[in-house]
């Protein structure tokens, strides 16, 4: 074993898309488990950053259903990257993102890369949203991207964001 | 007659006979064929009702007759690629079973009792046979030292040696481990035995262990009930999961285990802690800042553990037992003693962590909180504000090795207990650095600090202490920092007049009073080693006298200034018979304590 691991946790709100990002991600994946009892998933993949192959172990963490039943976080902890996913056709988008990032930053260093996926944008090619108060709120906050998961519109941009950052720190 | 009448009817008519038969026949036919067709619509009706009556007649008969149909259609069906009947068959077999069991639990006992008895008591027999072999090989080694320990173990525990042989022989193997940080689920490092087939995927395996982990952790704390996943059981194999800090080992293996493996997988992690903490609490994902090859050297150790003990059997047979023992008794000593000590002590503070950890996870604030551990009894002591804590916490030390002395107080016990602490320390720590700081508690239980103290240090050391101590509380500190006076006035010889050249410290001294001008001045005189203590006094007393004349001069209220004098030098004087010069002089220092 001589390959860089690395963790991210995909988080957000229930039925965003979380899951569909990562199978459209580690399509043809070489693992892809799934518990759904306990709530979450794992998959593997492996990825060329320049010389470095980097092995990114992607866990699916279960969307909240609402702010009072939030997410066991002890799973996001010990993360070095994290990606909130965001539904663009439902409502209360900035407030679900303040949740997510205010728990994630709630059990991991402040430094860790995070970047914020608008998902669905298939069903709104025209969605806008200004976020600039998050970015000024959150340093670590690289980029927000219109993703589909449907169309496979920026998720390889999104995670190979993500992990060339994580091989920065 | 009649015989001739027919032959003669048979010559005249026999044709016209013949074709009128034919006709009737052909009528009869049309006729039935008509009836046929009534026949079929009427029987139709009542085809039911005739199989009924002919099944109630006689059920054999039809039986027999449908049988040959049936089975020639089943078997066709069954030979086909048709699935339908095993479709339509199957959950009726499944239920049929379930019922059977149900109601004739003996005889599907006794049915399938001839099958299963035999697989069972072969896999018995096999397992006997084998624990014969190792219960051989150790009779065998009759002179061995292990004997000699099982017989003193057998008469201390008062268990039987055939009991301890069968447990020794009784041994689980490990197969694999894996070494992951405790945090991201991530694999550190995984060893696997050699002649075991090495599992697929391993840093899919430690990020799985690590989600069922957390995911157990996380509900039994909201049970509220004391416990960490510690091994997982499938068959005949269990994963042992031993934690510290930072990480978890994760040690798959075949068979039971037992105390004495748990043990010893504990000893090997405290081990690889203790050589590499620091490189594996930091580990982010990189194998390279891992030294593999040392970690996986102590973690194969689990690997070989028995077979290492059958080579020293070996050995020891070969040298006379007893001066042996001693000599090993004697070298290994120290060494284990200091093993033991620090082992020990990995096991203390694991103990104690899991506790601190048990208690936040409940969310049970216990203020002045102490943890102490003597001789395998740990014991808590604080206070905690209400009976529902006091309660949650006896639930959680049920049935552990932890004395529970945490006290229930109410608010005002605890503002007296929090009042008592702060006088002391302040008193203390006033006197030490002869500054002012009192302390007010405010209705939101914070503790706000005020005052004035002159030394930087002084003030970081007392805001240190008093986090430390009070960490449970809120702390506000509105403590002031005095500048120092750095600058003395110095004299010659028994003179106690001010030379023009301090004009420029008096000016100080005056622009500090007015902007501290809550504050007061002590103004001590001192004198040089020579001459009369009385004199002296004197001497010093004039020196600090005409400094003070000079502050008032320039507009300081005498009520602000406080002078003592002593017939000495200074105590910062290192060397008084050559410092003489620097002896006699005049210093400043603020009166805090007794300012406004």
């Amino acid at each position: 074993m001589n390959k860089k691991q690395k963790k991210i946790i995909l988080i957000g709100s229930f039925s965003v898309g979380k899951t569909s990002l990562i199978r459209r991600f580690v399509e043809n994946s070489f693992s892809d488990k799934y518990i759904s009892t306990i709530g979450m998933k794992i998959s593997k993949k492996e990825i060329q950053i320049k010389d470095e192959i980097l092995m990114l172990l992607i866990w699916d963490i279960e969307g909240a259903v609402n702010k009072v039943k939030r997410v066991n976080k002890t799973y996001m902890r010990g993360a070095s990257g994290v990606i909130i996913v965001s539904d663009i056709s439902s409502i209360g988008i900035k407030e679900d993102l303040i949740l997510h990032l205010e728990d994630f930053y709630s059990v991991n260093k402040q430094d860790i890369p995070a970047i914020i996926a608008f998902n669905k944008i298939d069903k709104n090619k025209d969605f806008s949203i200004d976020i600039s108060d998050i970015f000024d709120k959150y340093p670590s906050l690289l980029a927000s991207f219109k993703t589909s998961a449907k169309d496979s519109l920026n998720v390889e941009n999104m995670f190979t964001l993500l992990s060339k950052e994580m091989l920065k720190s | 007659m009649n015989k001739e009448f027919e032959k003669l009817r048979e010559l005249i008519v026999q044709k016209e006979i013949d074709q009128l038969d034919d006709i009737i026949l052909r009528v009869k036919n049309i006729e039935n064929s008509q009836k046929r067709d009534i026949l079929v619509k009427s029987l139709s009706k009542i085809i039911v009702e005739i199989l009924v009556e002919n099944i109630n007649n006689d059920e054999n008969k039809i039986y027999s007759v449908v049988h040959p149909f049936v089975i020639k259609g089943l078997k066709e069906e069954l030979n086909g690629t048709n699935d339908e009947i095993s479709k339509i068959l199957g959950p009726l077999i499944s239920s049929s079973i379930k019922e059977q069991v149900h109601k004739e639990k003996d005889s599907i006992v006794d049915a399938l009792y001839p099958i299963m008895g035999n697989m069972v008591s072969k896999y018995v027999t096999n397992a006997f046979k084998n624990m014969m072999v190792e219960i051989n090989y150790k009779l065998q080694d009759t002179l061995s030292t292990e004997i000699i320990q099982r017989k003193i173990k057998s008469k201390i525990y008062k268990i039987s040696e055939a009991e301890l042989l069968i447990k020794e022989s009784n041994f689980a193997k490990v197969n694999s481990i894996f070494l992951i940080h405790k945090e991201s689920g991530m694999l550190i490092l995984d060893a696997h035995r050699e002649d075991n087939k090495k599992i697929d995927e391993p840093e899919m395996v430690a990020s799985m262990l690590s989600a069922i982990k957390s995911f157990v952790n996380d509900w039994i704390s909201n049970q509220d009930k004391m416990s960490e996943v510690s091994e997982i059981e499938y068959g005949n194999s269990s994963i042992l999961i031993e934690s510290a800090g930072s990480v978890y080992l994760a040690v798959v293996i075949d068979g039971k285990s037992d105390f004495n493996l748990q043990e010893e997988i504990s000893f090997t992690l405290s081990k690889v802690i203790l050589n590499h903490a620091i490189e594996i609490s930091e580990y982010d994902g990189d194998p390279e800042t891992i030294k593999s090859n040392d970690i996986i050297k102590i973690l194969s150790t689990l690997f070989y553990n028995k077979s290492k003990n059958k080579n020293k059997n070996k050995l020891e047979n070969k040298f006379p037992i007893f001066s042996t023992i001693l000599l090993i008794f004697f070298i290994l000593t120290p060494l284990s003693w200091s093993g033991f000590n620090s082992y020990k002590e990995y096991l203390i503070k694991k103990a104690e962590d899991s506790i601190i950890s048990l208690i936040q996870k409940n969310n049970i604030k216990i203020y002045d909180f102490k943890i102490q551990t003597d001789n395998k009894i740990i014991e808590i002591e604080g206070i905690v504000l209400n009976q529902n804590e006091k309660d949650k916490l006896n639930i959680l030390m049920l049935n552990t090795n932890v004395v529970n002395s945490v006290d229930c107080v109410n608010y005002s016990f605890l503002n007296q207990y929090i009042k008592l602490q702060l006088n002391k320390i302040l008193f203390d720590y006033n006197n030490k650095y002869g500054s002012n700081i009192s302390y007010i508690i405010n209705n939101d239980n914070k503790i706000i600090l005020k005052g004035s103290i002159i030394d930087i240090n002084a003030k970081n050391e007392l805001a240190n202490y008093l986090n430390k101590i009070f960490k449970d509380y809120k702390l506000e500190f509105n403590i002031k920092l005095l500048p120092k006076f750095k600058d003395r006035i110095y004299f010659e010889v028994s003179s106690f007049e001010i030379s023009e050249k301090y004009n420029i410290i008096l000016d100080n001294i005056y622009k500090l009073l007015k902007i501290h001008n809550s504050y007061k001045i002590r103004i001590t005189g001192y004198t040089d080693i020579q001459g009369d203590t009385l004199f002296n006094k004197n001497l010093s007393f004039k020196r600090a006298n005409s400094v003070k004349t000079e502050l008032i001069k320039r507009g300081i209220n005498k009520k602000s200034i406080i002078i003592s004098f002593v017939a000495a030098p200074p105590n910062d004087i290192l060397d008084t018979l050559t410092q003489k010069n620097i002896s006699r002089c005049v210093a400043f220092n603020w009166e805090i304590n007794s300012s406004e």
